[in-house]
């Protein structure tokens, strides 16, 4: 090819991705300002679902507009849950504690198996084909910058934890090392062992929980157009 | 029903975090103003922290959450490039890598670990209790980075919620928790003492070692609020929107209702039961969440599946062409990339 032709080439790549550029500014600039977290079907890939009109079953009544089941089922386990506590304080403490003691010894291999289960699936989904699968189709541009992305999916998720344990969990973990590490308290391979043990509760896994239960509700939000719900989730399996 | 399981682990995710936070905020207020740190005072804090979190609900979103986030971690960066600065500046960074490194060689055992063969029982109060407090979280958090998210691949949102913020965290925990691990082995100060003693006062223990703590504290304790009233108010959309049913614009009594439900259940929390009673709301409620997110894979999977078979037949052409149009043309190509005019090379004596 002659060295002109490649120029042409180039500039015409060049120019599409300009434009490609040009189009994500303008979609964050063009942001409709939305209140609630409801997203707009644009799509309506099952019709029988874009049919409905989001909270169609709904009670409106002074001043609420609520979706019954799901309002008075949480709001009247909650009520007996406070009720309970409050009546009995003193047994309250107890119960908590057998409970907290029966999950963890039956079901912590569960927690353990199920968040490796999160990381490796979240790093095929990047890795694989599927990764170029874009939320909202293959045109759909971003609707806030990468850094305000970025401010405030750090700040839902984990703001409030980094300050309270940033210095309690290493210095606990320096004072009783994980029994993994075999290492003696209050040393030099502690604080490794501390840093590397709050490392791993702060890491991957947390975040491989949220980016997997993060996309998966994206998805069938934007491109199914189902509710942006768990429900919703299990569509293409229950139906 | 399983909205009713988001809704429930929310406000008890919520709870567990505004108990954890409120006794940090009384902490440091105690070491500022000398007030008191009893449970009586957490609960007024807790009814503070509410009231902010409530006006920020009703500002919705972009008033509320975006601006708050956005304010929060320029703080969040101030105040560790000052620990940085001020703090032992090489022993972090080095601290820092010699860390990331034990962790990436460590992590398959580590991950994997359950304390099959030994009769200790430290996994429980660490591990297990921060899986169960992420699972819990992650219907909310999930839901709202997922509100946000439109327009970027999968690849493009797994890795930025997977890479960058473990990054992040990762040096936030060497600068704060390194210095902290550094004051203790060089025996500049007994942090370990005072984490022991009560463990909301970490923060403002270590601060002392440096100069200008009172300003630091005052930083901290704003941040531990702001950071609180993000988190509370992206929890308080998704639990409004789930209780009225996906509707765009619920009415605002409904949101402040719910905003204050979780100052409420944080307070009686605290009331009847400490932070065990958080621990265990946090735990219990993420148990049933890990199966749904398990199957969640599945049902993922087959999606993803059919959306790829999706691309192939309809979109894949039409980006193809978008992008690389002019190149084809220049090799006298077609957008289906076979020679342009079939036709005139088949019969030449037509020209």
């Amino acid at each position: 090819m002659a060295d002109e032709d490649l120029t042409e080439v180039t500039e015409a790549y060049e120019d599409w991705e300009a434009e490609e550029r040009r189009r994500r500014r303008e979609a964050i600039y063009d942001r409709r300002p939305f209140e609630g977290l409801q997203v707009d079907p644009e799509i309506d890939f099952y019709p029988e679902v874009a049919d409905r009109e989001p909270g169609d079953t709904n009670m409106v009544k002074w001043g609420f507009d609520i979706h019954p089941q799901v309002t008075f089922w949480s709001a009247g386990i909650l009520v007996v849950f406070v009720a309970w506590t409050l009546i009995f304080q003193d047994t309250a403490g107890e119960v908590f504690n057998e409970v907290l003691s029966f999950v963890g010894n039956s079901f912590g291999w569960l927690y353990i198996l199920a968040a490796n289960v999160f990381v490796v699936v979240g790093f095929f989904f990047a890795f694989s084909r599927y990764g170029k699968i874009r939320i909202g189709g293959p045109e759909a541009q971003p609707e806030f910058t990468t850094a305000a992305w970025y401010a405030m999916l750090i700040s839902a998720g984990m703001g409030i934890g980094l300050m309270f344990w940033s210095v309690a969990e290493p210095i606990f973990h320096l004072a009783g090392p994980p029994p993994l590490f075999g290492v003696e308290p209050m040393t030099g391979d502690a604080g490794e062992a501390a840093l590397a043990t709050t490392f791993f509760h702060w890491g991957l896994h947390p975040w491989g929980i949220y980016a997997l239960v993060s996309l998966a509700l994206a998805f069938f939000a934007y491109n199914r157009g189902l509710p942006l719900t768990f429900r919703s989730v299990f569509y293409p399996i229950l139906g | 029903m399983i909205d009713v399981l988001t809704v429930l682990a929310t406000l008890f995710g919520l709870a567990t975090s505004l108990g954890l936070g409120v006794g940090q905020a009384a902490a440091g207020l105690n070491f500022l103003f000398g007030t008191p740190t009893g449970t009586g005072f957490q609960v007024l804090l807790i009814a503070i922290i509410t009231g902010l979190a409530t006006m920020s609900v009703v500002a919705g979103l972009d008033a509320g959450v975006k601006r708050l986030s956005q304010i929060n971690i320029n703080l969040a960066v101030i105040f560790m490039l000052f620990i940085i600065v001020v703090g032992p500046t090489l022993f972090i960074f080095s601290v820092f890598t010699q860390g990331l490194g034990e962790y990436l060689s460590v992590l398959p055992q580590l991950s994997f670990w359950n304390e099959a063969f030994s009769d200790t029982t430290w996994q429980q109060g660490w591990t297990i209790f921060y899986w169960g407090w992420w699972i819990s979280w992650s219907p909310f958090v999930g839901m709202f980075i997922a509100r946000i998210s439109k327009g970027r691949s999968v690849r493009e949102l797994i890795l930025g919620v997977m890479a960058f913020p473990t990054l992040l965290s990762a040096l936030w925990m060497s600068v704060f928790g390194g210095t902290a691990i550094n004051l203790q082995l060089e025996g500049v100060r007994d942090v370990a003492t005072a984490v022991n003693d009560n463990v909301a006062t970490a923060l403002f223990d270590m601060l002392q070692a440096f100069p200008l703590t009172q300003l630091t504290s005052l930083l901290g304790i704003i941040l531990v609020v702001s950071f609180f009233v993000t988190s509370s108010d992206s929890g308080s959309l998704v639990v409004d929107h789930l209780t009225s049913g996906g509707k765009l614009d619920s009415p605002k009594p409904q949101r402040v209702f719910w905003a204050i439900m979780e100052g409420l259940i944080a307070a009686v929390l605290l009331i009847g039961g400490g932070l065990t009673a958080l621990q265990t709301a946090a735990i219990t409620t993420g148990l049933p969440f890990a199966v749904v997110l398990l199957v969640m894979c599945g049902s993922l999977y087959v999606a993803f599946h059919e959306e790829l078979d999706l691309l192939e037949s309809h979109y894949d052409a039409a980006l193809f062409r978008s992008r690389h149009g002019a190149l084809l043309a220049h090799h006298g190509l077609g957008d289906d990339g076979h020679p342009l005019e079939p036709a005139d090379t088949a019969n030449p004596s037509e020209e």
